[in-house]
């Protein structure tokens, strides 16, 4: 009996050994930290955020544009005015909200915890310019309640949605604290090489941040003509880019994966989706913008530059050229070109028509001087002769004879693929200017989509129609494509 | 000291043995055991004597010897699949014992939880078993799809017809909103993986579910383990059920016996249904032809209308560019068509041998084995191999202490092809080329280069006119690879190695009271590598790809068991308690590389850049304490009941126990009023009430950072480190960490009756169930407005409930001849009662995002929504008006006072969003027969499927370039069904049609741009999908089988052979159904909840074998 009962204690043995076990680190992941330093959250949002708006966002508006066109797959649809709430969703759902905004808020946070803030200042300017390119493209979006997803108190997953005017009230906050934060004389951490942006030279986000509150007051030029232009040039007046050296813009590497968004996505698998569009194609053409061979890439046998028709697939139009198609094309927030088309626009609301005249011409040099540099890659060689024929054409500005339209066109060219050339467009039409300048003729089989009219801002995403419905329904039901923001009245 | 002490123990033992030896009088009796039947002897049948546990085996030839006590008075003798009998020794030593085939679904014993084995007739719950023959009849190599239309409750869908491919299986139904809802696969009582490891189950090539490394020709039986109150022992893990296989073993007998058994098979296999693809049309668009790069349509003109042209050439076509007949060049010929499917897929081959050794004496037994498997498949190039080698033993090292163990040695995997949505995919590479090129370039060996290469080594591709530069991003045209360039430079290669095992120890404490410990093992190291050499469109290949891929998967079970047995009267109790430790670890190792040095070397260091390596490590562990009571009075009335509490790692730390239970009882009425007629044979109720479990994810508790990538919509994009800098970058994960996660739990009711009539010739076995699955682990999306994109929570109840029922009959039952017929049936309502917050739609992986499967409240689980056509309240279809009706509902006035025509005049209105399908069959039925004449056995099993529907996206998208022969109808007139639009509604802009709306009348010709492509109508993935859903139901010959077993009597006296039996056998060799498309048995999502989809599966196949088993 005794026996039996050694044998049945050893036999226990295991069975007391594994209850005492406790599950010590087993659930602890050792995939993914629970924490990461502002270090590499700063570049990551900014690759983000760069991709976001040099991404599916430019991709879609330069379409709208016709600066290129849909050929292919989803490309043709946005091209048919078919850009529906999944696809709106792309960009919302990954490069917007939580690829940076949530993490530029972490940084906030953080760097207000820690008191740093130098990283505070650089997240504010680009939480700014995410929020002020999110309302340009859907009016109210949620910014007061948004990113507490993960909050341990006041926990919100279905955020309200805040007024465009708020949020561009808000815009300028962000920018105004941040030129504050950046101008702190210390700050426990400061952004340096892991700023992808300028390499931790804090003024020249002060007046990268002035640039955007420049931008963001001339948005309103519909709403408020004098005001607006006024904010504007007083931005541009304390201190702002001074040449394309200054541009707030990441160039990414000169491979294929350390690309940046719009060669990543020309050379991808559905890069064969667009095609030079057929307007812009036509529009430099007609003007011998020696810009063309940059931006388009010229067909190897018969007519060098065929542009496919808006809203209508055309596969053997031309590709895009090298100024974009290269790994190493900039990827831009804002630019000295832009900055200076502002100076133009607001001076000659203002009447200042000399002062107007004169940063057109620059703008429009600046641009050739920055989109002509050779590019080896393509065999593309700087025409000085060309250059100088069409600054003398189209550079050469006097008060007499600078217009809106002048500016608006040349912006066009000049902001090409870049998304805030859509806003311009938007804010170019008027009773008189239906079509927006340059004038732009509907994509072929609109009625099915906009039933005849231009897209005006983006369908709200499915995803926050199908998970914050309540607060969606709130904004109203005209949240279709041919709905306007708030500045576009 | 010690030497002493030995010696002393020796002393004693030894004295002991001799004292035991006097005093046991024993004598030695033999016999043979032979089948009433068909008079084969019976191997494996097993003697013991009465009220003891002395006993044997009989070997293959149906012989047995063994050394009784003197005083033994009776034998019991019984076999697998025949009635137990009992024999009076009396003074024979001699002993011919002849045993009648049992009535299987009676008299059975089955393995139930933990390897017990109990008399199907004591059990509460409803199980079912499948004996090893019927496993092998249509020898298939997957033992899932051996268990095909075999057990009722069960539903099988395999994935496609390439060697090695996955199959699902599904007991009663889903379990899980989004988790596999796979049953667990327990051999030998120990755990085993079954995961299907892959990432991107659209795409990608079909990969194998990991029972496939289960050699069938080692299993002797499979108990399929249905509802929680059969599965209560297994906790959590056994929440959709379980799989229970048992293994061969060695035969205990008293003297030493050894058999070799052998099994050679070889089968040849076919496509079963080809795609029926269009072969009038050519390339082009809008009825011209147009061979430009990167044209993918077939709506150029009719190919009897273009020829060879005399003078150009072209690299695609050796007889001569093709040109319209009207062109000045055109020569007399007209281009040829090719079959390009019939051509391309070629005769597939299986060879399976199998050895093994089974040996035992008194006191162990051994059985080893070795198994090699070698198939090539119907795609050229297509491969998939398993060897297996298995050792087993089981030794007494006292009267009460008894040792066994298993290992089992795997090594398999393949060279498989790409699938799905893929653009490697070889059956989108052959349906999407138009039918006047020839995909093997005259050629008839499919790994000749000239089939598949252009001269320059670019890829021969319709849709590259010109020997274009692969390297050259912007000279590819977007499109799948060709399909002879995809088997022979996009080569996917799997190899596995696994160990699985067990080491065993039971004791007997007391006579009533044993003691069991088991330690199992399940180790495997799984790597794969995929190359696409430079130039394919596919897999991101352009400038060659290669990613290798390390799986290395660790499961460890320890099971602890006290057992105890005693009789109090006319109670016999049995109770049992235990302990489980259960500890799964796998680690994942992927490393993707590309730009090639070189084309053609598949070697990671052939890459010259290395994106996104991957090393992840997830660990999941349990511990549980059980326990549970039998109670059966006078063998009629049976009552059980068990609680199990258990700790998951995975579960928030602070709450991660948690306890669950099952009562059930049976009642045997037959014996309770002791009826005992030839009319009523036998007669049981049962019912149940019983609970499971199942656990989150590891790591669902916590919000994680992760590296960062940026990347627009498609993803195209950079991670960091950026390459060339060593700036990092994080951000923060898009799952919310929830900390408040619990279980789900499932609680099933479930009733049953089993009858006999006449003698046991028919039976039926009925289950009812009823089971509700609450707090479902849904990943449910988040506004990403939040910061976050998903979360993990607790949300939801589904409910299945079904009949399960088995019919067996034996409507011819003579001296020789016998015919037997057995039925099973599933019949499963899957019912989605909520879906938590707010009662929004799960969204289940679907096609693009329009068309999506879907967990809706009150609905069937998985039902299919996509956009279908409008319709008004009566269901007729609305069609487009003559003249425009504008948003107010008014007719539209031109300017010229007018009513403004409709282009879109006659064609049907596109509406999204609809409720357009249901995946889920009525009801399955599989019906085997087996007719044997003496050694002569022919058996077949029916496969009958009905209801259930399948998207078939292959149409869809085929029909929107033009290759399927629904297109043929381009440029006739047709009048749609419906009724004419007669308003709209102002609040959705959508048009009505009153009551009295007119029939269509519109004729309408039929064209790629007003219908095929049309916005808005058009077919194709993104277009109307309700076009595309498609009945697949199905009357399928899963099998048939003819063997003949040569006469015993043959063997007689031979020292060498004992006994043979060849068999023929086919499978899958007729298929009736109305579907479309290739065989409806196919799934898009492998394994994953989503089923119904098929787009660009490989096609299934029939087989036909022969089969020789030879034993020595």
């Amino acid at each position: 009996m005794f026996r039996t009962i050694k044998s049945f204690l050893l036999l226990l043995a295991p069975l007391a050994l594994l209850l005492g076990c406790k599950f010590g680190d087993v659930n602890v992941n050792p995939n993914a930290p629970t924490d990461a330093p502002m270090n590499v959250l700063l570049p990551a949002a900014q690759a983000n955020l760069s991709y976001g708006i040099n991404g599916d966002i430019a991709q879609f508006n330069s379409i709208f544009l016709q600066q290129i066109g849909g050929v292919e797959n989803i490309y043709l649809s946005v091209a048919q005015y078919d850009l529906n709430g999944n696809l709106a969703a792309r960009v919302w759902d990954g490069n917007l909200y939580p690829g940076s905004m949530n993490d530029l808020s972490i940084i906030i946070r953080k760097a207000s915890e820690l008191n740093a803030p130098h990283y505070r200042g650089v997240a504010r300017v680009l939480m700014a310019n995410a929020l002020g390119q999110a309302v340009d493209l859907w009016n109210n979006v949620p910014y007061s309640e948004a990113f507490r997803g993960n909050a341990p108190n006041n926990r919100v997953v279905q955020p309200r949605y805040d007024r465009g005017e708020a949020l561009y009230d808000t815009v300028q906050t962000l920018l105004t604290q941040a030129i504050v934060d950046l101008q702190a004389p210390t700050s426990f951490a400061s952004p340096g090489r892991d700023d992808l942006v300028y390499g931790g030279n804090r003024a020249r986000w002060v007046l990268a941040a002035r640039a955007l509150k420049a931008r963001y007051f001339n948005h309103l030029s519909k709403l408020a003509p004098e005001q607006s232009a006024q904010r504007a040039l007083e931005q541009l007046q304390a201190g702002t880019f001074t040449a394309n050296a200054d541009d707030a813009r990441i160039v990414f590497g000169n491979t294929v994966d350390a690309a940046g968004p719009w060669f990543r996505y020309l050379v991808g698998s559905f890069g064969n989706g667009v095609r030079a569009g057929e307007f812009f194609v036509n529009l430099l053409s007609s003007r011998n913008d020696p810009r063309l061979p940059f931006y388009v890439r010229a067909n190897p046998t018969g007519a060098p530059f065929v542009g496919t028709p808006a809203g209508v697939s055309r596969p053997t139009a031309s590709q895009l050229g090298g100024y974009v198609n290269r790994p190493e094309a900039p990827a831009n927030f804002i630019t000295f070109v832009e900055v200076k088309f502002i100076e133009a626009e607001a001076n000659l609301r203002l009447g200042r028509r000399a002062e107007a005249a004169a940063a057109h011409n620059a703008a429009v040099a600046a641009s050739l001087a920055k989109v002509t540099a050779p590019i080896a890659a393509f065999g593309l060689t700087t025409n000085a002769a060309a250059n100088q024929a069409y600054l003398q054409q189209y550079g050469a500005e006097t008060a007499a004879t600078i217009t809106l339209d002048k500016i608006f066109t040349e912006k066009y060219i000049g902001l090409y693929l870049e998304p805030e050339a859509w806003t311009d467009w938007r804010r170019s039409i008027t009773p008189d200017r239906p079509t927006g300048v340059p004038a732009l003729t509907l994509a072929a089989s609109s009625q099915q989509f906009t039933s005849g009219r231009f897209p005006r801002r983006w369908p709200y995403p499915l995803s926050e129609v199908q998970q914050n419905r309540a607060n969606v329904e709130a904004q109203g039901a005209a949240t279709t494509l041919t709905d306007r923001v708030f500045w576009d009245r | 000291m010690q030497r002493i002490v030995w010696k002393t123990a020796a002393a004693l033992v030894l004295n002991l043995a001799l004292a035991l030896s006097v005093l046991a009088q024993e004598r030695v009796i033999t016999g043979q055991i032979t089948g009433k039947t068909d008079n084969q002897s019976i191997p494996g049948a097993s003697v013991v004597v009465e009220g003891t546990n002395r006993g044997t085996t009989t070997d293959a030839s149906g012989s047995f010897r063994l050394a009784v006590p003197t005083d033994a008075r009776r034998l019991t003798v019984s076999a697998v699949g025949y009635t137990k009998q009992t024999v009076d020794i009396g003074n024979q030593t001699t002993f011919n014992v002849t045993l009648d085939e049992a009535n299987r679904q009676l008299d059975e014993v089955i393995v139930t939880a933990l390897g017990i084995s109990q008399e199907k007739k004591s059990l509460t719950y409803s199980a079912q078993q499948v004996g090893g023959d019927e496993l092998l009849r249509a020898r298939e190599v997957n033992i899932v799809n051996s268990l095909n239309s075999k057990v009722a409750g069960v539903q099988i869908i395999s994935q496609g017809g390439t060697p090695g491919a996955a199959s699902s299986i599904n007991i009663r139904g889903k379990s899980s909103f989004q988790g596999s809802s796979q049953p667990l696969f327990v051999v030998d009582g120990v755990p085993v993986n079954n995961s299907f490891s892959t990432v991107a189950s659209s795409a990608s090539v079909d990969n194998s579910n990991r029972a496939v490394d289960i050699n069938p020709d080692d299993i002797e039986s499979i108990s399929v383990l249905k509802g929680p109150a059969a599965t209560a022992l297994y906790g959590i893990q056994a929440g959709s059920g379980v799989v229970l296989i048992t293994t061969k073993k060695g035969s205990r007998s008293d003297a030493r016996r050894t058999t070799v058994s052998y099994n050679s098979t070889a089968s040849v296999e076919e496509v079963n249904r080809y795609f029926p693809l269009q072969d009038q049309f050519a390339q082009g668009t809008n009825g011209a032809y147009s061979d430009v790069p990167g044209q993918t349509f077939a709506f150029g003109p009719r190919i009897s209308d273009l020829r060879y042209s005399s003078t150009l050439t072209d690299a695609r076509y050796p007889q001569g560019r093709i040109v319209p007949a009207t062109d000045p060049t055109a020569g007399p010929n007209v281009p040829q068509v090719f079959d390009n499917q019939r051509n391309f897929y070629q005769r597939g081959r299986t060879f399976d041998n199998h050895v093994s050794v089974s040996s035992g004496n008194r006191d162990g037994n051994l059985y080893f084995s070795v198994g090699r498997l070698a198939q090539t498949g119907v795609i050229p190039r297509n491969t998939f191999d398993r060897t297996t080698v298995k050792l087993s033993g089981e030794s007494a090292l006292s009267a009460k202490l008894r040792i066994s163990a298993s290992a089992t040695y795997v090594n398999s995997g393949g060279n498989r092809v790409g699938r799905g949505d893929n653009f490697t995919g070889v059956t989108q590479g052959i349906y999407r080329t138009p039918p006047h090129f020839d995909i093997f370039n005259g050629q008839s060996d499919p790994t000749n280069p000239l089939a598949y290469q252009f001269p320059n080594g670019s890829q021969r591709s319709f849709r590259n006119r010109d020997q274009i530069d692969g390297m050259n991003p912007s000279d590819l045209g977007l499109g799948p690879d060709g399909p002879l360039w995809t088997v022979n430079k996009n080569p996917y290669r799997d190899r596995v190695d696994r160990v699985y095992g067990f080491g065993q120890v039971n004791y007997q404490l007391l006579p009533w009271l044993s003691a069991m410990f088991r330690g199992g093992a399940d180790v495997f190291t799984d790597r794969r590598v995929a190359a696409f050499d430079i130039g394919s469109f596919g897999g991101d290949g352009r400038f060659g790809r290669i990613f290798e891929e390390t799986f290395v998967n660790k499961t460890f079970n320890t099971d602890f068991l006290l057992t105890a047995n005693r009789t109090f009267g006319d109670v016999n109790l049995t109770a049992l308690v235990g302990h489980n430790f259960f500890a799964n670890d796998v680690t994942r190792s992927y490393l993707d590389g590309n730009t090639f040095n070189q084309p053609g070397f598949f070697n990671i260091s052939n890459a010259t850049v290395i994106a996104n390596p991957v090393q992840s490590r997830t660990r999941r562990q349990t511990f549980a304490a059980f326990t549970n009571l039998k109670a059966d009075y006078k063998g009629w009335a049976i009552l059980e009941g068990s609680l199990r509490n258990e700790w998951a790692s995975t579960l928030p730390t602070n709450a991660n126990s948690f306890l669950f239970g099952s009562l059930s009882g049976a009642v045997v009425i037959t014996d309770a009023l002791k009826l005992n007629g030839d009319a009523l044979s036998f007669a049981k109720i049962r019912a149940s009430y019983a609970q499971a479990g199942n656990i989150p994810p590891a790591y669902s508790t916590e919000t994680f950072f992760v590296r960062a990538s940026a990347a627009d919509g498609f993803g195209n994009g950079i991670s960091f480190p950026i390459r060339g800098s060593n700036i990092g970058g994080s951000t923060q994960g898009n799952q919310i960490g929830n900390v408040n996660l619990r279980p789900e739990l499932n609680t099933t009711v479930e009733v049953g009756a089993e009858v006999a009539f006449l003698r046991n010739r028919v039976s039926l076995d009925v289950t009812y169930y009823d089971s509700r699955n609450r707090n479902q682990l849904v990943s449910i999306p988040r506004a990403s407005s939040s910061g976050f994109t998903s979360e993990l929570i607790n949300a939801g109840e589904l409910q299945n409930r079904g009949i399960e029922a088995i019919l067996t009959v034996t409507p011819v039952k003579r001296e020789k001849f016998r015919w037997e017929a057995a039925f099973n049936f599933t019949r499963n309502r899957n019912i989605v009662l909520s879906t938590g917050d707010a009662g929004q739609p799960i969204l289940m992986p679907g096609f693009g995002t329009i068309f999506q499967p879907r967990l809706v409240p009150g609905q069937q689980f998985g039902v299919f929504y996509g956009s279908g056509w409008l319709r008004d309240a009566q269901g007729r279809v609305i069609i487009e008006p003559q003249n425009r009706i504008g948003a107010n509902g008014q007719p539209e006035i031109g300017a010229n006072g007018q009513p403004v025509p409709n282009p879109n005049a006659g064609f049907p209105v596109r509406q999204d969003n609809l409720l357009i399908g249901n995946p889920n069959p009525r009801f399955l039925l599989g019906i085997r027969n087996t007719l044997s004449y003496g050694s002569l056995s022919l058996s077949f099993l029916w496969d009958i499927r009905s209801g259930g529907d399948v998207w078939n996206g292959t149409e869809a998208v085929l029909t929107n370039i033009g290759m399927t022969t629904r297109t043929l109808d381009r440029g006739t007139q047709r009048v749609f069904d419906g009724v004419v639009a007669t308003g709209r509604d102002p609040q959705t802009g959508l048009y009505t049609a009153s009551a009295e709306a007119p029939a269509n009348a519109q004729a309408v010709t039929l064209t790629q741009a007003n219908w095929f492509q049309a916005n808005g109508r058009a077919t194709g993935a993104a277009g109307v999908h309700e076009q595309f859903v498609e009945d697949a139901s199905w009357v399928r010959l899963r099998d048939v089988n003819l063997s003949y077993k040569l006469p015993a009597g043959w063997f007689n006296g031979s020292k060498f052979l004992k006994g043979a039996t060849f068999t023929a056998f086919g499978r899958n060799l007729l298929l009736f159904t109305n579907y479309s498309g290739i065989d409806p048995e196919t799934s898009l999502y492998g394994l994953s909840p989503a089923q119904g989809l098929d787009y660009f599966g490989n096609p299934n196949t029939r087989s036909a074998g022969l089969s020789l088993n030879a034993t020595f």
